[in-house]
């Protein structure tokens, strides 16, 4: 099983597609790790945001993954 | 706990004031206070020539559900109305406009307020800027 992440912004355009997949992680702070060493030309990690199933994710190693989750990888937004 | 907001939010191609207004607008509401964002024609010196909104849609709408839940626990509040764009937007043209209804003028202000700053931190949407030499994402220094 494996996790489906989709990119916004700046990060898809770098990346050139609109998701990524990485390996099944227990929870967020592992994805996010899993992330940094899959992806390593995708700058600006530390200021992007995970949300999970719609919601942003504030603490990470407690949010925990089954691989049923719908996961975006938030740059800093800028709305309005 | 407060009452829950009457709320209404939409992503749309074109933002309608009228339609915010309309939207909140009660007769036991003594004010409503009305935001519009519009699109500046400088950025950084330099000539807008549009921008790109791209929006996570889904996302996006719950969220404004959960600001405008946010708003009507801070401030005596009956009703609120959010638009915001995606998609293509030129200098002059509205990309948000926000709407509340309250009792009294204070608290719509102040929420109207509260509201768009809330949406500047939390709204799931991106904005990329194109001007005659380039383009670039607002907001993202890596």
């Amino acid at each position: 099983m494996a996790h489906t992440v989709w990119l916004f912004g700046a990060l898809r355009d770098i990346h050139g597609a609109d998701t990524v997949s990485l390996p099944l992680c227990a929870n967020v702070a592992e994805l996010r790790r899993a992330f940094r060493v899959a992806f390593p030309h995708l700058p600006g990690l530390s200021s992007c945001r995970f949300a999970v199933d719609r919601q942003f994710v504030t603490a990470e190693a407690d949010k925990l993954l089954t691989g049923a989750e719908e996961i975006a990888l938030l740059p800093p937004v800028s709305g309005g | 706990m407060s009452p829950a907001v009457e709320s209404y939010a939409q992503i749309v191609t074109e933002v309608s004031v009228a339609r915010v207004i309309e939207a909140v607008q009660r007769k036991s509401c003594g004010a409503v206070s009305v935001f519009v964002g519009t699109v500046r024609e400088c950025s950084a010196g330099k000539r807008v020539c549009h921008l790109d909104f791209e929006v996570y849609e889904p996302m996006a709408v719950l969220e404004l559900e959960r600001i405008s839940q946010d708003v009507a626990a801070a401030f005596s509040v009956q009703t609120v109305a959010v638009q915001h764009v995606k998609g293509r937007a030129f200098p002059g043209q509205g990309v948000v406009a926000i709407a509340v209804g309250a009792a009294h003028r204070k608290d719509s202000l102040q929420a109207c307020t509260f509201l768009i700053e809330e949406l500047k931190k939390r709204l799931p949407v991106w904005k990329k800027e194109y001007f005659a030499d380039g383009s670039e994402w607002v907001g993202f220094h890596p």
